[in-house]
């Protein structure tokens, strides 16, 4: 067996304020390996981008995390501020949703992307910045020499992208998070950014978290995946495996309300009716009953068990083995 | 034939930016008719939303005319429009920022009727009930505020709030985007159940080709402020004619790994030109597969190539 990556075991997150505290994120455990992009998919406010500030250590204090993170055999927790930061910068590494808000304003852009580089690597200036031109070539920006004393405002989204790309891979990591990096961006220039993720990937033999509500982008780039709902992983497995064979109730309704370029125009479309429930909003049993098609008098009752199919195959749902394949 | 009940002829709109000119609307012309649904597609900054806001007359037009049963809108003064207007209605993209958060539902759909004075109040209460039971919510909402819903209930009411005085017309502009995948499919439903109890028109702006595909009865499809294709959405999403249309379906993404990795794909380089340096000749040329040297010369006239199925590109220069 292959070693992870990133282990996470049992994941828990506790907002406190000063009237209340709010359970966030319900004992999460996933494994990343080396290489490979793992999907994490759910509606917005499942708690996706929470998971990927709790593995990053970016939260603030108020908000408790519990449970073991290990990176490349370190464990997360035990790390200082300042052990963290380095690793944040050179083995882990992030691109956020909207890239006119991840650019400083003010600053030139070849500054922005050979900043952590410098900061990091110690290296000088100058041989900081011919890397630095390097990358932008690699990530598709024409005229990169010229484009290094520009400002963000003077570029598309499409290319601020680009270079948040570079930034984050300047440095080499061996995992990136990647929280919906496509979902601000057209259709076109969308598919360019995922053919250069994928590229970049197996050229660096990266690891990406690729955080999405988009089933398609999934389908596209992805080894695994992981299905939440209301801050629990409801089921994971292949991409092969969810999509033909999914288990879980939720992950049913999610694949029969995508929509294609196919879908007869005669029929309504199928969807799952309500409402997510609000992030901490405390209920007994099973997140996605209420919404739930089969939902039984247990789920009501009590937290359903979370069952290990196989190795890279889980599942928590109360329905017996037996009916969820027959449903 | 019947009269369309709106027709748009040849409508610009330009913007004047630090002494440039921006033209974000050029010559554009279509048509709807009473209960047809049709659709506006595109990526962001192709003029698509300037055209929902000219048709509402929250933007003045620098050219063309906009002609709804009958009547050109521009024509009419500032007061005798208002009342037209009543029967051409639009949805916004963000439910939150389209509610005032301050006044509970039942003020906000009761504002209509307040402005346009059909107000009467003892059957105002009834009306107000029967709408929000219409796009599928209960009357326990009119007296909640916007904050204690839903991004799909605010939606739901925002629609409430479009059909209060039975427009026959109604503008959506990117309807569903600031929702959830399984709110969105609500939506869909709700919206054509309305269409097809009501004969209502609908405009749906959207740059989601799946579901223009799945709502639209004709579509047109938008590329640096032009109409570049239209036709019946069949045709238009099922055998495009311009290589952009090709390129625009062949990046939406299908949600079936198998064939989504196995499919061929159109891929265009380069981004969109910016709309203050427009290319000169056809506008996609500079990031055409098939761009030709007439292409960076001269514009490609709008072309009937197959029957009702409309093409502006030089490739099909011999099609007539």
């Amino acid at each position: 067996m292959k070693s992870a990556l990133l282990e996470v075991e049992n994941l828990h997150l506790t907002i406190n304020s000063s009237s209340k505290s709010v359970k966030i994120l319900h004992g999460i455990s996933f494994l990343i390996y080396p290489g490979e992009i793992v999907g994490l998919v759910g509606e917005s406010g499942c708690g996706k981008s929470l998971t990927a500030s709790a593995i990053l250590g970016l939260l603030p204090s108020s908000h408790i995390v519990t449970g073991r993170m290990e990176f490349e055999r370190q464990n997360l927790h035990s790390l200082s501020h300042k052990q963290l930061s380095l690793l944040r910068g050179t083995r882990l590494s992030l691109i956020l949703q909207d890239p006119s808000l991840a650019l400083n304003p003010l600053m030139p852009i070849g500054k922005q992307l050979v900043e952590g580089l410098c900061y990091h690597k110690k290296i000088s200036k100058k041989s900081a910045y011919q890397i630095g031109i390097r990358w932008l070539q690699r990530v598709g920006i024409g005229d990169a020499a010229e484009r290094m004393s520009q400002y963000p405002h003077e570029i598309s989204g499409g290319m601020k992208q680009r270079i948040l790309i570079a930034i984050a891979l300047i440095c080499q990591p061996s995992l990136l998070i990647a929280d919906e990096p496509t979902t601000a961006l057209d259709v076109t220039i969308q598919s360019q950014v995922l053919d250069l993720l994928q590229l970049l990937q197996q050229e660096e033999g990266l690891s990406i978290l690729l955080i999405t509500h988009d089933l398609g982008v999934v389908a596209r780039c992805c080894q695994r995946v992981m299905v939440m709902y209301a801050g629990q992983l409801v089921e994971t497995g292949s991409v092969e495996q969810i999509f033909t064979n999914p288990k879980h109730p939720y992950t049913k309704a999610l694949l029969q309300s995508r929509r294609s370029l196919e879908q007869s125009r005669d029929q309504p479309l199928i969807c799952l009716e309500g409402n997510p429930p609000r992030l901490g909003k405390k209920m007994s049993g099973c997140m996605f009953a209420a919404r739930c098609p089969s939902a039984m008098h247990i789920c009501q009752q009590k937290d359903p068990p979370l069952e290990q199919i196989s190795e890279d195959r889980s599942v928590q749902c109360w329905l017996p083995q037996a009916s969820r394949e027959s449903s | 034939m019947t009269l369309p009940l709106l027709e748009v002829r040849s409508l610009s709109k330009q913007f004047r930016l630090r002494g440039q000119i921006l033209q974000a609307v050029k010559n554009v012309s279509f048509s709807i008719s009473q209960g047809e649904i049709l659709g506006l597609g595109g990526e962001s900054g192709c003029g698509k939303s300037t055209i929902g806001k000219l048709l509402m007359g929250l933007l003045e037009p620098s050219g063309g005319s906009i002609v709804f049963d009958g009547k050109n809108l521009l024509d009419l003064t500032a007061q005798r429009s208002r009342a037209w207007r009543r029967h051409i209605q639009m949805i916004f993209q963000n439910p939150t920022a389209s509610l005032n958060p301050r006044m509970t539902i039942e003020e906000t759909l009761a504002e209509p009727f307040i402005i346009h004075g059909l107000f009467e109040q003892a059957k105002l209460a009834r009306r107000l009930h029967d709408l929000l039971l219409q796009v599928g919510l209960s009357a326990d909402y009119l007296k909640r505020l916007p904050h204690e819903l839903s991004g799909g209930q605010r939606q739901r009411v925002a629609i409430a709030r479009a059909i209060a005085l039975n427009p026959r017309l109604l503008i959506c502009d990117e309807p569903f985007s600031a929702l959830d995948v399984s709110v969105q499919s609500q939506i869909i439903n709700l919206l054509s159940r309305l269409q097809r109890e009501q004969n209502l028109s609908y405009l749906i702006i959207s740059h989601d080709l799946s579901i223009l595909r799945y709502l639209t009865h004709r579509s047109a499809i938008m590329y640096l402020g032009e109409i570049i294709e239209w036709g019946f959405s069949s045709d238009v999403y099922d055998h495009p004619l311009h290589p952009y249309t090709q390129a625009l379906i062949s990046s939406v993404l299908l949600p079936d790994p198998i064939r989504e990795r196995q499919r061929s794909r159109v891929v265009i380089k380069g981004e969109i030109p910016s709309l203050l340096h427009p290319p000169s000749g056809c506008p996609f040329h500079t990031r055409c597969p098939h761009a030709m040297n007439i292409c960076r010369a001269e514009k490609p006239p709008m072309r009937e190539v197959k029957p009702g199925h409309f093409s502006a590109c030089h490739l099909y220069r011999n099609a007539e």
